[in-house]
C-alpha cells in the first residue's frame, strides 16, 4: 500500500512515488495503457504545445527542484525514510528504470513504452504471475537486462525486510511483495515468474506491488564488499550480506559520484555531480539507453532552492529552464509567459480532505458525525468550484470522494466526476431541519427532536445537543487556511458552529491520529482536522485509510461495507472492485473531500518533446531524456 | 495659567507665591502642551471609535464569504476592497481593531497589576524574598515569550482572553522591575517611615503609600505595554497563530494580505499596516508624554 500523507498534496511536495497503472491481464483487468493522455486531459490549466518537427539539439536542461527536497538515497530498494518522489521519481528512476512505468503523462496509468516488460499474465487462479521482459534494454556495461536482475531485486527486497521493516518503504506485513510471494524464478533470460501464496487482485498487484520492482545489475552489485567476489544471492544469508553492503553504500551521500557501484545503469542517465548538502545534482546522458528518448539526450542539472520565493524568482529572471509556479504566485502567470515560458497545470493524483473523528465523544460528536445526513449536509457546505476559482486562481480540480475528478484513470467511477452533494447552504439546512434540528443561521443549531426515527436527530444525540465542533488545520499553508475559513463561513450560515483552531502539520499528524499511541490521549480533543491529504498509488484503493484497521485511519471511521469493498479491491478478482469502493466512499463521505490544486509547471518555449514528457511534470516526474532544444 | 489676582498688600516676606496647583494638574498641563501627546490621544480615540462604534455606522460583511467577489480593489460598495474570502476589508479592519485593542488593553492591565504587586512586595520586603522574586523575574525574562505563546496557541487555541492572559503573564516582568526600583527609593522616605511608625502594615503601606506614589511609573508603562501587546498579537496573527474566524485581529489581516503583495493587492496590507503602526505609535507618543509629565525631574519648569 503506497499512500502518503501530504500537506495539501500539491502545495507541499511530500507526495507518493508510485505511479498509476491499469492491469492488463488474463484475468480481466482493465487496460488504459498506450493512450495519448495529453489529448484528453480535462480540467487542465493551460495547454502543452505540440511537439516541434524542426531541428532539435541537445544541451543542458536546468530544472528547479521543489525547495528542500534534494535526494537522500540512491539504492533503488527504498527505505521508509526515503520513500518520496524526490528520491525515486526525480533521481533513481533516471538511472534505474522500474520494471513497470506507471505514469502516462499526467494520467496515472501504465505506460508500456517506458516499461521494461510486457503486461503480466495471471494464471492458476491469479496465484501465478508470469512476466515477459523486453529484450532491448541493456546495462551501460553492455550486459542485457534480464529476468535474473529482477530476481536479484526481489531477493534484495526480501533481505531488506529481514533486516528491518523500515528498510523497504512500501512493505506491508503479510500482503503483497515480498510476504505474499511463495517463490520467484527466472526460467529463462526474459521470463520472470512469481508464485503467490494466495490470489491477489490483478489490478492491485500490478499497480501497487509489481510497480516496486526495479531490475538491478546483479553482475556488478551481488557483492558484500567493494572488492569481494560475486555471491549467490539466492542464498538468504548472502542476500542479507549484499543488501547490508549496498544499503551502507547508499548511506554515503558524498560518494555517490565516485562509487563505481552507482555507475552501472540501465536508465537514460548517470550521476556525474551531486552536492549532498544542497541537493544539487547533474545527470549526464547514458548513450546506450534504449527507451524512448530524444535524438540526443540532454544533460540534466537539478537546481535546489531554499524557498518557493527563491524558486519563483529564478523563473521570473529566466534563470532556469523548467520549474513551477507556487500557488500564491498564480496571478503572475501572464508575466511568466512573457518571460518566454510555456505553462501547464494539472492536479497530482490524490485527495485532500478534512478528516472526521468518529470517536470524539465531546458534545456527542461521535454520534453526530455517525449520521449520514450530517455528513451529507457538511458536504453540501463546501463550494469546490468557488475554492478553485478564488483560492487556486482556477488551477485545480474538484474531488467529491477519494478519487479526484482529475486526473481520470481507468478506475475512476462515473460518479467521481459529478458532485453528489453540490454546494448549497439551503440543501444543508433542509437536511438538518428534516432530521429534527432547530436551525439558527449565524448561531448554533440545536437538536429539538431526539430519537432514531427518520425525522429525528439520530442515535445517541440527546435533545438540546448543539451542532458545534472544532476544526484543526495546518496554518502553514495559505490555501488550507483560506478553505477552512470559507467553509466555516458557509457552515455558520447553516447554524453549524465550527471553531477553527490553527496548528501545524507535524503536531496534527502526531497527536490527532487515533490509531497511534501518541494519538490515543487526544481522541476526545479533536472533531475534525485538515492536515492536507494523501497521494494515491496508481491503484487507488483506500486500504489503510478508510478500512477499520487502517494505520492511516486517523478518525476511526468504521464501516463493514467499506471494509468488504476495500478487501475486494486488494484480494478479490473483480476488476471493478476499486471503482465500487470509491463510489461507496463518495456516497458515504467518511471525510470532507476537498478540491486539489494543480501543480503548475513551466518550461522555456525553446524546449520541446512529446507532450506527455511535460504533462508528467505535474505528477512529479522529470522525463528530461525526451526533451530537446529547438532551433539551430 | 493662573487666574488668581494677587493682592499686593498681602505679599508675604520673600516674595509672591503662585497658586498651589496639584501634581496632576501640572502633569496635565505638561501633557497637553506636548503636541505629539495630543496627537497620540486623538489617534487612540479615533481607533477606539473606529473599531467599536464604526460597525454601527458601516455595515460591511466580514462573516459571509463571497467567493465571487474576492480580492476586489477599493470601489463602490467596498471602500477598501475585499479580501481573498470576499470579506469587506473596511469591516474587517473595524472588527480586527476591536480584538487588537481589547487584547492590548487587557494584557496591559494584567501585566501592570501583577507586575506592580510583585515589584512592590519584592521591594518593600527586601532580603531573601526580594532576591528570590527578582530571580524569578530574571529567569522568565530569559525565556523568549513569543515561543511560549506559540506553543500555547498551538496546543490550546487562541482567543481574546487566552491571548490577553498569555501576553499579560509574560509582560509583567518589566513593570515589576520598575516598580521595585521605585519602591526601593520610596520606602526610605520620611512619609513611609512615618506610616510605619503609625502602625501601618505592609499591605497598607503598599496600597496607600507606595503604589500611589509609583503611579507615574505604572501609568507610563501601561501605554508601552499596550503597544507591545498589539505588536505581539500582530506577530502571532502574522505567523498564523492568532485568532480565527469569526474573530480576527489586525495581525491576521496582515498575514492574509502579504501572501498577495506581489500580485498588487495593496489594499490587503497597507490599510491594516497603517492601523497597526498608527496605534502603536500613538501609544508611544502618549507614553513618552506621560513620562515627561509625571516625572518631576523631566517636567519643564
Amino acid at each position: 500500500m503506497i499512500l502518503k500523507r501530504s500537506a495539501a498534496a500539491a502545495a507541499v511536495a511530500l507526495c507518493a512515488t508510485t505511479m498509476v497503472a491499469a492491469c492488463s491481464s488474463s484475468s480481466g483487468g482493465k487496460s488504459s495503457g498506450g493512450t495519448t493522455p495529453s489529448a484528453k486531459l480535462g480540467g487542465a490549466f493551460g495547454t502543452i504545445p505540440a511537439e516541434t518537427t524542426g531541428a532539435q539539439h541537445a544541451g543542458v536542461i536546468t530544472w528547479a527542484e521543489t525547495p528542500n527536497t534534494g535526494p537522500t538515497w540512491i539504492f533503488p530498494v527504498i527505505t521508509s525514510a526515503a520513500d518520496s518522489f524526490n528520491d525515486i521519481d526525480d533521481f533513481e528512476d533516471l538511472m534505474w528504470r522500474p520494471l513497470y512505468w506507471f505514469g502516462n503523462g499526467a494520467e496515472p496509468s501504465l505506460d508500456p513504452s517506458e516499461s521494461l516488460a510486457y503486461s503480466p499474465v495471471y494464471s492458476d487462479g491469479d496465484k501465478t504471475v508470469t512476466i515477459k521482459m523486453y529484450t532491448n534494454y541493456k546495462w551501460n556495461d553492455g550486459t542485457p537486462v534480464t529476468a535474473q536482475d529482477v530476481v536479484f531485486d526481489f531477493d534484495m527486497i526480501k533481505a531488506a525486510v529481514r533486516v528491518s521493516a523500515a528498510d523497504f518503504g512500501p512493505y506491508s506485513p503479510g500482503s503483497g511483495i515480498p510476504d505474499q510471494v511463495a517463490s520467484v524464478s527466472a526460467p529463462n533470460a526474459t521470463t520472470f515468474v512469481l508464485t503467490l501464496k494466495a490470489p491477489a487482485n490483478p489490478g492491485w498487484f500490478l499497480n501497487d506491488q509489481l510497480s516496486d520492482l526495479n531490475p538491478l545489475p546483479a553482475q556488478d552489485w551481488a557483492r558484500d564488499s567493494a572488492t569481494g567476489p560475486l555471491l549467490n544471492y539466492a542464498v538468504p544469508a548472502n542476500a542479507t550480506k549484499i543488501f547490508n553492503f549496498l544499503e551502507a553504500q547508499s548511506g554515503k551521500l558524498n560518494t555517490y559520484t565516485t562509487n563505481p557501484l552507482w555507475k552501472t545503469v540501465d536508465g537514460p542517465y548517470t550521476l556525474t555531480a551531486f552536492n549532498a548538502s544542497s541537493g544539487a545534482y547533474t545527470m549526464s546522458p547514458n548513450p546506450g539507453y534504449d527507451g524512448p528518448h530524444a535524438k540526443t539526450i540532454s544533460t540534466l542539472e537539478a537546481i535546489p532552492y531554499t524557498s518557493e520565493t527563491a524558486e519563483f524568482d529564478a523563473i521570473r529572471s529566466g534563470a532556469v529552464d523548467i520549474g513551477y509556479i507556487p500557488l500564491e504566485d498564480m496571478k503572475q502567470v501572464g508575466l511568466v509567459k512573457s518571460e518566454g515560458y510555456d505553462v501547464f497545470g494539472y492536479p497530482p493524483f490524490g485527495f485532500n480532505y478534512v478528516a472526521y473523528n468518529f470517536a470524539d465523544k465531546t458534545g456527542d460528536f461521535n454520534n453526530i458525525i455517525a449520521q449520514l445526513y450530517i455528513r451529507q449536509a457538511l458536504a453540501h457546505l463546501q463550494d469546490e468550484q468557488g475554492y478553485i476559482k478564488a483560492f487556486f486562481s482556477g488551477a485545480g480540480g474538484p474531488a467529491y470522494g477519494p478519487l479526484p475528478a482529475f486526473p481520470v484513470t481507468s478506475y475512476t467511477p462515473s460518479d467521481a466526476t459529478t458532485d453528489p452533494y453540490p454546494y448549497s447552504v439551503s440543501a444543508a439546512v433542509t437536511l438538518l431541519k428534516n432530521h429534527g434540528w432547530t436551525v439558527n443561521p449565524g448561531g448554533t443549531d440545536v437538536c429539538a427532536n431526539a430519537g432514531t426515527g427518520p425525522n429525528q436527530c439520530g442515535a445517541g444525540i440527546p435533545s438540546g445537543t448543539k451542532l458545534t465542533f472544532n476544526m484543526f488545520y495546518a496554518a502553514s499553508l495559505t490555501i488550507v487556511t483560506e478553505q477552512v475559513t470559507a467553509y466555516a463561513s458557509a457552515a455558520l450560515q447553516a447554524g453549524i458552529n465550527i471553531q477553527l483552531k490553527s496548528s501545524n502539520y507535524n503536531y496534527i499528524i502526531t497527536y490527532y491520529d487515533n490509531p497511534t499511541s501518541t494519538g490515543v490521549p487526544y481522541i476526545d480533543k479533536w472533531a475534525t482536522e485538515d492536515f492536507g491529504g494523501f497521494s494515491l498509488s496508481s491503484y487507488p484503493t483506500t486500504q489503510g485509510i478508510f478500512n477499520t484497521s487502517g494505520a492511516e485511519n486517523e478518525g476511526s471511521y468504521s464501516s463493514s461495507e467499506a471494509n468488504m469493498l476495500i478487501n475486494d479491491s486488494v484480494n478479490g478478482t473483480d476488476p471493478d472492485a476499486v471503482e465500487n469502493e470509491a463510489s461507496y466512499l463518495t456516497q458515504q463521505q467518511p471525510g470532507l473531500f476537498q478540491p486539489e490544486p494543480d501543480n503548475v509547471e513551466v518550461w522555456k518555449t525553446g524546449i520541446s518533446g512529446p507532450q506527455k514528457a511535460f504533462s508528467s511534470l505535474t505528477q512529479y516526474y522529470i522525463n528530461a531524456e525526451q526533451m530537446y532544444f529547438t532551433g539551430s | 495659567m493662573s487666574n488668581t489676582v494677587l493682592n499686593t498688600e498681602h505679599i508675604p516676606e520673600g516674595g509672591a507665591v503662585g497658586p498651589l496647583n496639584s501634581g496632576w494638574r501640572l502633569a496635565l498641563r505638561e501633557f497637553t502642551s506636548n503636541k505629539l501627546a495630543v496627537a497620540g490621544v486623538a489617534i487612540l480615540v479615533f481607533f477606539l471609535l473606529f473599531s467599536f462604534l464604526g460597525p454601527f455606522v458601516y455595515h460591511g460583511d466580514y462573516l459571509v464569504a463571497n467567493l465571487s467577489a474576492t480580492n476586489d480593489p477599493p470601489g463602490a460598495g467596498h471602500p477598501l476592497g475585499t479580501d481573498t474570502e470576499g470579506f469587506d476589508v473596511l469591516a474587517e479592519l473595524m472588527k480586527g481593531g476591536q480584538a487588537s485593542l481589547e487584547i492590548g488593553f487587557l494584557s496591559a492591565v494584567i501585566a501592570i497589576t501583577v507586575g506592580a504587586l510583585w515589584g512592590a512586595i519584592s521591594g518593600l520586603t527586601g532580603g531573601l524574598l526580594d532576591s528570590a522574586m527578582m530571580r524569578v523575574v530574571d529567569v522568565l525574562l530569559s525565556i523568549p515569550f513569543l515561543f511560549i505563546v506559540l506553543i500555547v496557541a498551538v496546543k490550546y487555541g487562541a482567543t481574546v482572553l487566552s491571548l490577553s492572559l498569555i501576553l499579560g503573564m509574560f509582560t509583567w516582568l518589566v513593570p515589576a522591575r520598575l516598580v521595585r526600583g521605585e519602591v526601593l527609593t520610596l520606602k526610605v522616605r520620611d512619609f513611609v517611615l512615618a506610616a510605619r511608625c503609625a502602625g501601618s502594615g505592609r499591605w497598607r503601606l503598599i496600597n496607600r503609600h507606595l503604589l500611589p506614589n509609583a503611579l507615574s511609573v505604572i501609568i507610563v508603562n501601561v501605554t508601552f505595554n499596550i503597544a507591545d501587546a498589539i505588536l505581539a498579537v500582530s506577530y502571532l496573527g502574522f505567523l498564523g497563530f492568532g485568532l480565527h474566524y469569526p474573530n480576527f485581529d489586525w495581525g491576521d489581516l496582515v498575514n492574509n494580505g502579504t501572501e498577495y503583495l506581489s500580485d498588487g493587492y495593496w489594499w490587503l496590507v497597507y490599510p491594516v499596516g497603517f492601523c497597526i503602526v498608527a496605534t502603536v505609535m500613538a501609544c508611544n507618543f502618549v507614553g513618552d508624554a506621560l513620562r515627561d509629565a509625571l516625572d518631576v525631574r523631566l517636567r519643564r519648569r
